[in-house]
């Protein structure tokens, strides 16, 4: 039997396993809380309305309104289903991109449909659509995830479906609301696959996290297997969606410590494993080393991620590509955020996959302007210096929002 | 001797410095009132840290020791009380607090946030009635329908205790406790 057979069995009877009685607990006080909240957000509603007829003895005593006063959730009426929550994420730029074959353009970020809902106490669902242009100006539509999350503890939640993979840091701390991030785009180690990013930022399969029991150094684990990322082209969907290009899983596993003296300090190493089968090209065993040291507190953000992209080839030598970026950003008065990011990725020439990256290091030097309290100005400047070609100075200017 | 009197009279100065500076923080803290933990009468639990309250708060703790699931009570916000327990508790002011559960909404780590009821009566209801809530309301508003936990090992009623608000605007829903 293979690994990943084994690791499905074993989460399959994990869940078969779970007792019944405290799955129908869970579905029970899941009902009974949203039952007792409407009760008593009824029950408000009506104190509210008396008092505000006894400040007004001589005017007629209103009707308590028949809904809750704080509707936070958009349901199907009547508890017919569970209830569904959606945030939209979106962004509008102006973007000068230094390269002299580009013009400097007003573009439409993506607009970004998130989407939860609680099942149960244990069961969630969370999905993500993007809608988003591309280079020929034509709208795209893509599911970006989509998972069912079941969580019977603190020390063990599945998520099974499309998710972010747990390599490093930045991936699964954001996702495609560039609201939530500082700089106006994520680092180029972590842009999405079909921006040209190196990573395999989504998978499709099974990931599970948790707690590890360990006191105050507040240990976490991730484990994943999914198809793993397509061999790098631009031709071809690298997110292999419903088909695997082979019958190789991906495995990641990562540790994370999250002490309890630090509040906001987090780090964590990764592993992450796959075959690819590039076409006219040899086998190609590809492992992902990934290490983190963040901080986010007192208005202060410190992220900081190294790797080593190892490809070792059936045939001939392995590659090995380091890289790293640095951020630092300072809030000010709970407003203005200026904030500088280093980034370097040197992949030989020799290397099989990414050699069309070669080398890319630079800084970037922004602020951002939380202008609302749910959107946010910001502008950056990019310096990008690469192997066999001219440096390139980049502008951006970007309104991130969430409604 | 000379250098002796000199040194009673910093010690004096010090001393008359120091009752000052004492004088104003014990007639702030008269004005203070005790902002009670709450659970349900069910729940096992009799003591937290600060740092296990603010994990159950923010939802990076979602289950009891005895598998329960932690479901949050908080004021709406803008609230003194709600205020005071995102200030001492997570450390986060009201838009850190509301990015903070959008984001842990959005990667997943959570799929709620917490309720928000109007009132103290409110809070106490929903604490009664559901075996894994958690809230606050204040020592005065507390009845035999809820659990007061120790925070850190101290009782609301402690000197030391950390978690204090002042005193309610008038017109606010304090009044409607009862």
């Amino acid at each position: 039997m293979s690994v990943t057979a084994r690791i499905a069995l074993v989460i399959a009877l994990a869940i078969i396993l779970r007792p019944a009685a405290a799955r129908a607990q869970a579905a029970d006080d899941h009902q009974l809380i949203e039952a007792l909240l409407a009760r008593v957000q009824a029950l408000e509603a009506e104190v509210k309305a008396l008092k505000d007829a006894q400040a007004r003895p001589g005017e007629p005593q209103p009707a308590a309104p028949a809904v809750p006063t704080t509707p936070v959730e958009m349901g199907l009426g009547g508890g017919v289903g569970p209830a569904l929550q959606i945030h939209g994420f979106a962004d509008i730029d102006y973007q000068r991109p230094g390269d002299p074959l580009t013009n400097g353009s007003f573009a439409l970020g993506q607009l970004d449909l998130f989407m939860n809902s609680a099942l149960s106490d244990n069961t969630s669902v969370v999905g993500e659509l993007v809608t988003e242009a591309d280079d020929l100006n034509a709208f795209h539509v893509d599911l970006e995830r989509l998972m069912v999350q079941f969580r019977p503890s603190d020390y063990l939640n599945i998520g099974v479906g499309r998710y972010h993979t747990a390599i490093g840091y930045y991936n699964t701390a954001y996702h495609h609301g560039t609201w939530f991030q500082t700089a106006t785009g994520r680092p180029f180690l972590f842009r999405f696959e079909d921006e040209g990013g190196p990573l395999p930022v989504h998978g499709v399969g099974v990931t599970a996290n948790g707690r590890i029991p360990s006191g105050a150094l507040g240990l976490r684990y991730v484990a994943e297997v999914a198809n793993g990322r397509a061999s790098r082209s631009p031709l071809v969907e690298p997110v292999q969606n419903t088909v695997d290009e082979n019958n190789g899983k991906s495995y990641n596993v990562a540790l994370l410590a999250q002490p309890d003296r630090l509040t906001g300090f987090q780090a964590g190493v990764s592993m992450y494993r796959d075959r690819l089968e590039p076409e006219g090209l040899p086998r190609i065993r590809q492992t992902i080393l990934a290490g983190h040291v963040v901080y986010h507190g007192h208005g202060l953000e410190l992220l900081n991620e190294a790797f080593a992209l190892r490809h070792a080839p059936a045939v001939g030598a392995t590659v090995t590509t380091p890289a790293f970026y640095s951020q630092i950003a300072r809030q000010f008065a709970q407003r203005a955020t200026p904030y500088f990011r280093y980034e370097y990725f040197n992949a030989p020439d020799r290397e099989s996959i990414f050699g069309d990256i070669g080398l890319r290091k630079g800084p970037s030097l922004g602020v951002r302007f939380d202008v609302e309290a749910f959107a946010a100005l910001k502008v950056q400047y990019d310096r990008t210096v690469r192997r066999h070609a001219d440096p390139v100075n980049g502008f951006a200017t970007q309104l991130a929002f969430t409604f | 001797m000379k250098c002796l009197a000199g040194f009673g009279s910093m010690v004096a100065l010090v001393a008359i410095l120091g009752l000052a500076g004492r004088a104003p923080v014990a007639a702030q803290r008269a004005n203070q009132e005790a902002l009670a933990i709450v659970v349900n009468r069910a729940n096992p639990i009799d003591d937290l840290s600060t740092d296990e309250l603010r994990k159950a708060l923010l939802g990076s703790r979602q289950r009891w020791p005895n598998g329960r699931k932690i479901t949050v009570v908080m004021r709406p916000p803008g609230d003194a009380d709600r205020d005071t327990v995102l200030r001492l508790v997570c450390r986060m002011s009201e838009t850190e607090f509301r990015k903070y559960l959008l984001q842990a909404t959005f990667t997943g780590e959570t799929s709620s946030g917490p309720r928000v009821l109007d009132t103290p009566l409110g809070v106490r209801r929903f604490v009664f009635n559901v075996p894994g809530a958690i809230g606050y309301i204040r020592l005065s508003e507390v009845d035999d329908t809820v659990k007061v936990i120790h925070i850190d090992g101290r009782a609301p009623t402690d000197p030391d205790y950390r978690l204090t608000v002042g005193p309610r605007a008038a017109g606010t829903t304090a009044a409607v406790h009862e």
